[in-house]
């Protein structure tokens, strides 16, 4: 098991990472979910040893590695969010430096570069140059890197940043496979909430330094059971109703969104004749009324009152 | 190592627009400047020119006349103790070696003063003058009777100097070729006393002292020579600016951290950093070298022992240049980048500055000269401007060692300063 516990980083007198505590079991997926600058890379440099912490402490199966790290190096494969490759390089150049460093040599690194480049669909490319490659490959060439020495954990930070569905799809079923097939644990970050719902079985969700919530993606919408989502798709988009409607009782957030407004509002409250009052006053028209279940989405909302994409 | 060996070497050799600079602006520059330039180089006694004391501490006239009495009681035939008499008077050897200072060809590059004994030790400790030759006491006496006589030891004029500098070597080379002739002159004088079908006048003055020989070896450099040289040197220099430089986009993009998870120590991903640029500086210097003598002939007609020298200098100044590409790559982790890269750059411009990479060291002041013989890029082309003049081993000893020297504490320094833990911070 590798754990956080009380992690704190603070850097020129700010606090980025604020008490952190989280830990991955063997064979988890564990989700790490916040908006940009919510401290999740600096939590990821701190668990993988890349910094010091100011306080706290990080183990691996009960065992601190903060003051030497290299047990914990041996076992941890990080794929940061930066194309942490050499660009004048191929993919297969790359990889057999990356190899070579882990110490992997002759056959035995030959066939962990050719496996990686067909789990990552770029054998047939292995040749060219990263520079040539689209944003999706470079991503691609980016985990396999990390994966050289086959970790028994892995700590992606937001792999999916940034690139086409095609290869966006190809990271999440290597992300399933290492996870399901191999049983490599995944801390997995991410600012898509349904890429942590498809992989995740359990989630963390961060927020000015802090974690303030975790559990598996159930028990976090449970958060949320009280309460229903109310989409209302507007003709216009108007200020004034959306902070009459902020007002009423029942209503416990409102989000203006391109098409209307999102509101969360206590279950079985029966508010929609006030609602549509409020918008004839303010002469917009209801277009579409839809009620749903609550999201992970809905429980970051309703935890930090902003979208994961702040 | 070897993996950050090649890794460093395939990105720098795939960077295109380093290569065109590291080898195509080098050798318009070397066109341009010396054509510009040739008379800034090419004063052949500009780089020989000293001030020299004359300090005489022998009374001529004394050991002259003790000579005299010598002779008088020598048991010769009064014919020969005639002429010796007579040579006697035009042999006085302290005068000689004066009016052998004062021909115009020693004029170019000795300028004399004469000085008493204290007076020119506290200028040559001033550095107001670069040697001093001293005429020691009775020299007169015993160089006459070494000559005339064949008795006692003789006597050597002594040059005191701080270094053992190309003109130090001038100065021994005039007293030496001055030496060479007096002592053939006595021995012609010897034998022809004895044979008087020998005209000694006549292969006397076969002998004569002075003349461009006083110089000897002593070769022009030439302003394509020089600008081969500085140049080629110089971009050497900015060729570890470069390498180093690729260790903030390592930092930025975080591919130094994979390294660091990787569990590398420092020593070897600093070892990448200097082998490469070891070979890359080498192969640059090689190829500018090479098509500069082949495009402008400056390097004709030399020995193998000349080559070798000169391919011993610039493996050296290589791993120089390696070396302090490491230094400066642990100054990007040391550092925030722009300071890391400031520093850097302006280390290479000071240094080449004083080094003479962007004008001769002959047109800077004397303490500038000194000062860029402590950069790597001035002492190497000092001494491979010494090797083009004189071939002296000595003076490529001296330097090489020092060029180690400095590798090893570079990279010594490198590895000191590199954070410790590696951690980025």
């Amino acid at each position: 098991m590798l754990e956080a516990v009380e992690l704190r980083k603070v850097f020129k007198g700010k606090t980025a990472v604020d008490h952190v505590s989280l830990y991955l079991d063997e064979g988890e997926s564990v989700g790490l979910l916040g908006p940009n600058g919510a401290g999740k890379s600096t939590t990821i440099s701190l668990i993988s040893s890349l910094l010091a912490p100011s306080s706290g402490d990080v183990r691996l199966n009960g065992n601190s590695v903060i003051a030497k790290p290299q047990q914990l190096r041996e076992v941890i494969g990080v794929v940061p969010q930066e194309i942490a490759l050499y660009e004048a390089l191929s993919a297969y150049e790359n990889l057999k430096f990356f190899g070579r460093i882990y110490r992997l040599q002759g056959k035995q690194l030959e066939m962990k570069i050719q496996e990686l480049l067909e789990v990552i669909g770029l054998r047939d490319r292995q040749k060219e140059l990263i520079k040539t490659y689209s944003g999706g490959m470079k991503r691609r060439v980016n985990i396999a890197a990390a994966l050289m020495h086959d970790p028994k954990f892995v700590i992606m930070d937001e792999p999916t940043v940034g690139i086409d569905p095609q290869s966006r799809n190809h990271i999440l079923e290597t992300v399933r496979l290492l996870n399901r097939e191999k049983g490599t644990t995944v801390l997995y970050t991410s600012h898509y909430m349904e890429e942590v719902e498809q992989l995740c079985s359990r989630v963390y969700i961060m927020d000015h330094g802090r974690i303030i919530a975790a559990g598996t993606t159930e028990e976090l919408r449970r958060i949320l059971s009280g309460e229903d989502t109310l989409l209302l798709q507007l003709d216009k988009p108007d200020e004034k109703l959306a902070q009459e409607l902020r007002e009423l009782e029942p209503v416990r957030q409102v989000e203006e969104m391109d098409s209307g407004l999102k509101l969360i509002v206590t279950k079985q409250s029966h508010l929609l004749s006030e609602v549509v009052q409020a918008a004839e006053r303010h002469r917009v028209q209801i277009i579409n009324i839809h009620v749903q279940t609550p999201t992970l989405e809905d429980v970051f909302l309703h935890l930090t009152g902003r979208t994961l994409r702040d | 190592m070897i993996s950050f060996f090649k890794k460093d070497f395939l990105v720098y050799w795939r960077d295109r627009k380093e290569i065109i600079i590291s080898l195509i602006t080098p050798m318009v520059l070397i066109t341009v400047l010396s054509l510009a330039l040739p008379g800034w180089v090419e004063n052949s006694t500009k780089s020989l020119q000293m001030k020299v004391a004359f300090v005489n501490l022998d009374d001529e006239e004394t050991g002259l006349q003790q000579i005299r009495e010598l002779l008088s009681q020598q048991t010769l035939p009064q014919e020969t103790k005639d002429l010796l008499g007579q040579q006697l008077e035009q042999s006085a050897p302290a005068g000689l070696f004066k009016q052998v200072l004062q021909e115009d060809s020693v004029k170019e590059i000795v300028t004399l003063v004469e000085l008493d004994n204290e007076e020119a030790l506290r200028r040559l400790e001033d550095g107001q003058i670069d040697a001093l030759f001293t005429i020691p006491e009775g020299f007169t006496f015993a160089v006459l009777n070494k000559m005339l006589l064949n008795e006692g030891e003789g006597s050597e004029i002594l040059i005191t100097a701080d270094d053992g500098s190309l003109q130090v070597d001038v100065l021994k080379d005039i007293i030496g070729s001055f030496t060479r002739t007096l002592n053939l002159q006595a021995a012609i004088r010897h034998v022809s006393a004895g044979n008087p079908d020998l005209d000694a006048d006549r292969l006397m003055a076969d002998s004569e002292i002075g003349g461009r020989e006083i110089v000897p070896g002593v070769k022009i450099v030439t302003s394509f020579q020089y600008y081969a040289l500085a140049i080629s040197i110089v971009f050497a220099l900015m060729i570890s600016v470069t390498v180093s430089s690729k260790a903030i986009a390592e930092k930025r993009e975080h591919t130094f951290e994979r390294i660091l998870l990787a569990g590398s120590k420092p020593v070897n991903y600093l070892s990448g950093k200097m082998s490469s640029t070891i070979c890359l500086s080498l192969a640059q210097l090689v190829i500018v070298l090479l098509l500069s003598h082949f495009i402008f002939g400056i390097f004709t007609d030399r020995s193998w022992q000349f080559w070798t020298g000169m391919a011993a200098v610039l493996i050296i100044m290589s791993v120089c240049m390696g070396a302090l590409s490491s230094l400066f790559t642990a100054l990007v982790f040391r550092l925030d980048d722009q300071a890391a890269s400031g520093i850097s750059f302006i280390a290479v411009i000071i240094a080449g500055s004083i080094g003479g990479s962007f004008v001769p060291v002959y047109v800077l002041p004397e303490w500038l000269q000194a000062a860029g013989e402590w950069t790597p890029n001035g002492l190497g082309l000092s001494v491979l401007l010494k090797w083009l003049q004189t071939e002296t081993i000595n003076d490529l000893s001296d330097a090489m060692l020092k060029l180690a020297a400095f590798s090893i504490i570079s990279f010594g320094l490198a590895v000191w300063i590199f954070p410790k833990r590696g951690r980025v911070q």
